[in-house]
């Protein structure tokens, strides 16, 4: 760090980056080893509440318990009917199918209630209505119209993702700078042109932010299925660990259903990181 | 030089220039002729506001005009009206010799603040208008690449605008108006984002640009001084209600350089006679 290690200004200015950079690494490990500095303390005073309190463990087991269910769930074959891989498979996978569905339709209705106004004045009103409501409510119903299955699993994960993705791609492709419409005008461009080159690269932020909340809702939804009735998956799991008053069970399924969310939700930003790239730079 | 000679509209050249029609003299018809435009626009509160008031302009093909005029005088109603985004509420417009009645492929048009988009790479954006008209795209695509070169933006084509200066992407937005081989080139303050010294030197692009290509241009400002260093002719508009206070012919020598043009007796006496008029 002494005068005589700058030889060049341009070598000066490298090593400034260089210290910079291993600053901001530094902070970012201080950050991280913090976070799970503070996660152990949260677990050891739980231990220790735990067994000062005397909780019996049918109300609240201590983490060891919760770590030990976790672990005979985990610890097993892929295809063992005991574990949690198959249930979690069953549950992903109609949650996966539901947002998938759910998601195309909010945004083919989205984009026709923003295109057409005689659309949204038709269609408007209900969204708003269904939009209010709990959707959770509308469970039982679906469980009588599509029964205790897989298909009430997909059509309630359907739906709950349908709402977010409808008011945020019409909220999205209604805030189209008009400059950018003007431009599409004077060059004659079709309604269709217009939209898929300027409109929905305009709505890509809402609609993954629609995304972003859509697959969190698609697998509440596949999970409130479950309990309402279902021959598998982590809700049923759920229900079952509950009825045997297996706490620590629940609370394992609860931390698989955690880190399951987590996972979806960066798997989304970092499409979104991908695909608009442009999103927070420009302007 | 002699490219200088055909297009440059000047007392000088014009004497040299054989053959050369001088727009103030109508020899033959006007490329751009409108008369007695009338915009009024409803506003939230329900009052009418009158855009334009009986506005009249020509310009002859190759022309450079500019219109200056205070905030809100309708000189981007001007502009909208003739690029067909919007239909005036009384008088004609005629470009050639056809009734502008909507967008078309003979005007090219360059917004404010560039309006480049941004998911779009460079070489995307500006191919954008070949891209949803049609027609013989591959032969423009080399003049496409031809103006980008002397807009300076080769090696720029793969890059996205957020990567580009406010300068380079403004050059970019008039690449893109001149896809399509227009006839007119409409441009609604498309420097007014830019700092003095940037402005500066993208006026000095535009006029090479003007000449190279060779159209007729029509430049909205508020920039009294850009107007006068950029226009064969720069027309004055009144406050609100928008109508023409005055029409100068600018008797500048081209190209024109600032150090050279805001030192000419010429340059500062009409400078003068415009702040005059708008702030009378």
């Amino acid at each position: 760090m002494s005068t005589a290690d700058i030889s060049t200004p341009h070598d000066f200015a490298a090593r400034t980056m260089e210290r910079l950079a291993a600053q901001r690494r530094r902070q970012r490990i201080g950050n991280i080893l913090l976070t799970i500095a503070g996660m152990i303390g949260l677990l050891v005073l739980w231990q220790v509440a735990v067994q000062v309190f005397q909780v019996p463990s049918y109300i609240l087991p201590g983490p060891e318990r919760v770590f030990n269910a976790l672990w005979s769930g985990l610890a097993v074959p892929l295809d063992s009917r005991v574990g949690f891989y198959v249930p979690l498979g069953s549950t992903l996978g109609h949650a996966a199918l539901g947002f998938l569905i759910g998601a195309t339709l909010g945004l083919l209705l989205g984009s026709l209630m923003a295109e057409f106004r005689p659309a949204e004045i038709i269609l408007m009103p209900y969204a708003f209505a269904l939009q209010s409501l709990p959707k959770i409510a509308i469970a039982p119903l679906i469980i009588v119209w599509c029964g205790f299955g897989n298909g009430s699993k997909v059509v309630m994960a359907a739906l709950l993702t349908f709402f977010p993705m409808l008011v945020n791609s019409f909220a999205g492709i209604r805030s189209t700078e008009p400059e950018r419409l003007d431009l599409m005008k004077a060059l004659s461009a079709s309604r269709l042109q217009t939209y898929l080159r300027v409109k929905l690269p305009t709505a890509a932020p809402y609609i993954f932010a629609g995304l972003d909340m859509g697959v969190v809702y698609a697998l509440l939804g596949t999970i409130v299925a479950e309990f309402l009735g279902a021959q598998e998956g982590i809700g049923v799991v759920i229900t079952q660990a509950q009825a045997v008053t297996d706490v620590a069970g629940v609370f394992a399924a609860l931390v698989i259903l955690g880190v399951v969310g987590i996972a979806l939700h960066l798997l989304i930003k970092v499409t979104e990181r991908r695909v608009i790239h442009w999103s927070d730079r420009h302007k | 030089m002699s490219l200088t000679a055909t297009l440059g509209h000047t007392a000088a050249t014009a004497q040299v220039a054989a053959g050369q029609h001088d727009p103030a003299i109508p020899t033959s018809a006007p490329l751009i002729r409108a008369r007695g435009l009338v915009k009024v626009y409803s506003t939230v509160s329900g009052d009418p506001v009158v855009a334009l008031d009986d506005m009249n302009l020509s310009m002859a093909d190759g022309e450079f005009v500019s219109i200056v005029g205070p905030s809100g005088c309708g000189k981007s109603t001007m502009l909208r009206l003739l690029a067909g985004l919007d239909t005036p509420d009384a008088g004609e417009m005629t470009l050639g010799h056809q009734p502008i009645t909507g967008p078309s492929g003979a005007v090219g048009v360059v917004f404010q603040n560039a309006t480049l988009l941004p998911w779009m790479t460079v070489w995307q954006n500006v191919i954008l208008p070949l891209q949803v008209g049609g027609g013989n795209r591959a032969a423009r695509e080399d003049a496409v690449r031809e103006y980008l070169s002397i807009a300076g933006l080769t090696g720029f084509e793969n890059k996205y605008p957020y990567e580009l200066s406010g300068g380079m992407q403004q050059r970019a937005a008039i690449v893109r108006g001149l896809a399509r081989d227009p006839k007119v080139l409409l441009m609604d303050e498309p420097f007014g984002a830019l700092d003095a010294l940037t402005r500066e030197r993208m006026n000095g692009e535009l006029q090479r640009i003007w000449m190279a290509s060779r159209k007729t241009v029509l430049l909205i400002t508020h920039s009294i001084g850009e107007a006068i260093f950029l226009g064969d002719r720069v027309v004055v508009m009144s406050g609100r209600p928008g109508k023409v206070l005055e029409d100068l012919r600018v008797n500048l020598p081209r190209p024109r350089s600032h150090a050279e043009t805001i030192a000419d007796p010429e340059y500062i006496r009409l400078a003068r006679e415009i702040r005059r008029m708008l702030d009378a």
